[in-house]
């Protein structure tokens, strides 16, 4: 597709809003999750400002960042979702740092492949049974309930040893905490 | 207090979990509230967390997984071309004939997004589910690729594999004869890793007795990455025994030795000098009850055997031929009981 200044691209076409996809769907993912605080209700958000996207694409200004289109989307519908559950607390959200207006947010993924190794071989070296429980919660990504039910424990234990792993991650990672903080800071 | 920090920091890793209640949330937020000091504990939690939660989503989000997931809820119309109008600097003497090429070619793109839309609704992908209940199973996939399901499998399909491969999800114990085809790598979901392969025959069990993923190569090549850490990958030669721990994060690869790997699904089992506790544990996997041996003198006793398409009366009854054994069944438990055996 041969396009000059001069041309006036009018529709978003199939091809440049699966690059639009590809290119931001995990980082919105990471942006309504830590609103949401779950991944299938975050995917689902996220899936769904896009399908908003392509439905209303001849109606949005492409002179503005399409992106921006989207976190907004994304962005107002968790905190419908959060408000429905009954889980929107502004005070916690502070801390967080969800900046509660949607242009100050910033949804970018920061990991790099070193992180990701060392996030890894820490998570490797946490007692067996925490680190089986810890896995099957965020990467297997089931409940605790769920897990309870697989490993023929009580949800107290499961809720235990998610805390000891958290506990345990804080110190193996204190290093990264500060300079990943720098990053969201400096990022635009 | 110690029991209320240990209290409060559950309820900290259950709120970025998702797994506390609206009461929960609030009695959180006016703990953290309480003091600086609370307030430091929470964000220093909560720092950490995010950048779990970064590694985890890079991990677990499959982007072209979610782009099928998008594909099937959109219809895409008019996806030939963007619309893009070019500056019209022509004489306008040749204005009447460029509508009317206009008017032809809109035509045209109308007829083509309608063949397309119709097309595309009646080739969305359906999923299917394929489960063994008692007995085995085996399943074809559209692609001819054959699947034997172990009693207590399952399998999740598409009835068309549409898209760069050709994706299933498998729970429990089955055997793929993969159809090839070098442009679609044919990939399976087993749970806490993702098994890749060309054209190929293997055995998968996602979960066995000790939790384990088992994987065992007949023919062909295949590639497996755990799921939690895409940098731990192996790759199975035929006659190779790949063995997952998921807690570990380990593979331990070897060569098979049990050549009753198969028996479920062919039938046939193979004893070679094999003692009593390997046929006790084969007998067990094949015939899905629970063998043990009541002592540790019969356990070194060695048969030679065949035994094809038998029931687990006849296999056990030949084995009482063989050698001095009495059996006792109690409910899904057989015990084996007898003496030692004649050192020769």
């Amino acid at each position: 597709m041969n396009t000059t200044e001069n041309d006036i691209i009018l529709k978003l076409d199939k091809d440049s809003f699966e690059l639009l996809f590809r290119k931001h769907f995990k980082n919105l993912c990471f942006f309504a999750q830590r609103y949401v605080k779950d991944l299938d209700i975050a995917k689902e958000i996220v899936q769904e400002a896009f399908i908003n996207l392509w439905e209303k694409r001849d109606s949005i200004d492409l002179a503005k960042p399409v992106k921006s289109y989207i976190t907004t989307t994304v962005y107002n519908r968790s905190l419908n979702y959060l408000r429905d559950q009954k889980k929107f607390d502004k005070d916690l959200l502070t801390f967080e740092n969800l900046a509660l207006s949607v242009a100050a947010s910033q949804t970018d993924l920061l990991a790099s492949k070193e992180l990701d190794l060392v996030i890894k071989s820490a998570i490797n070296e946490l007692p067996e049974k925490c680190r089986e429980i810890f896995v099957m919660s965020r990467f297997e990504n089931l409940k605790y309930q769920e897990i309870a039910d697989k490993l023929k424990i009580s949800v107290k234990t499961v809720e235990a040893q998610m805390s000891k792993a958290l506990q345990f991650m804080r110190i193996k990672l204190a290093d990264y905490i500060s300079i990943i903080l720098a990053f969201m800071i400096f990022e635009k | 207090m110690e029991k209320d920090r240990i209290y409060y920091h559950e309820l900290i890793a259950g709120y970025f979990s998702g797994e506390i209640d609206s009461a929960a949330v609030s009695e959180l937020s006016a703990w953290v509230k309480q003091n600086s000091e609370n307030q430091k504990q929470f964000e220093d939690y909560h720092k950490t967390w995010l950048i779990l939660e970064e590694t985890r989503i890079e991990t677990i989000v499959d982007i072209n997984d979610e782009w099928s997931a998008l594909q099937a809820k959109i219809q895409f119309t008019n996806v030939d071309e963007p619309q893009i109008i070019k500056p019209d600097f022509s004489p306008k003497k040749g204005k009447n004939i460029f509508v009317s090429v206009l008017r032809i070619a809109a035509v045209l793109v109308v007829f083509a997004a309608s063949a397309f839309l119709i097309y595309q609704w009646l080739n969305k992908p359906v999923m299917q589910k394929a489960y063994a209940n008692n007995v085995s199973l085996e399943q074809k996939l559209p692609d001819g690729t054959s699947v034997t399901l172990n009693a207590g499998a399952s399998i999740q399909y598409p009835d068309k594999f549409t898209g760069g491969n050709r994706k299933v999800t498998l729970t429990g114990e089955a055997y793929f004869d993969v159809a090839h085809d070098s442009t679609k790598p044919f990939v399976i979901d087993a749970g806490v890793v993702t098994i890749q392969v060309l054209g190929t025959s293997f055995y998968v069990n996602t979960s066995d007795a000790d939790g384990n993923t088992i994987i065992v190569l007949t023919t062909g090549k295949v590639k497996i990455t755990s799921k939690t850490d895409i940098n731990n990958i192996v790759i199975l030669s035929p006659g190779e025994k790949a063995v997952f721990s998921a807690s570990q994060n380990e593979f331990v690869k070897k060569q098979n030795e049990d050549m009753n790997y198969l028996a479920w699904k062919t039938g046939k089992i193979r004893f070679e000098n094999a003692t009593m506790k390997e046929i006790a544990n084969t007998l067990g996997n094949v015939y899905r009850k629970n063998i043990k041996l009541t002592n540790d003198e019969i356990a070194n006793c060695r048969v030679t055997a065949t035994f094809e398409n038998q029931s687990l009366d006849a296999v056990l009854n030949v084995l009482k031929a063989t050698i001095d054994i009495k059996t006792s069944t109690k409910g899904n438990t057989i015990e084996i009981s007898g003496n030692a055996c004649d050192k020769k």
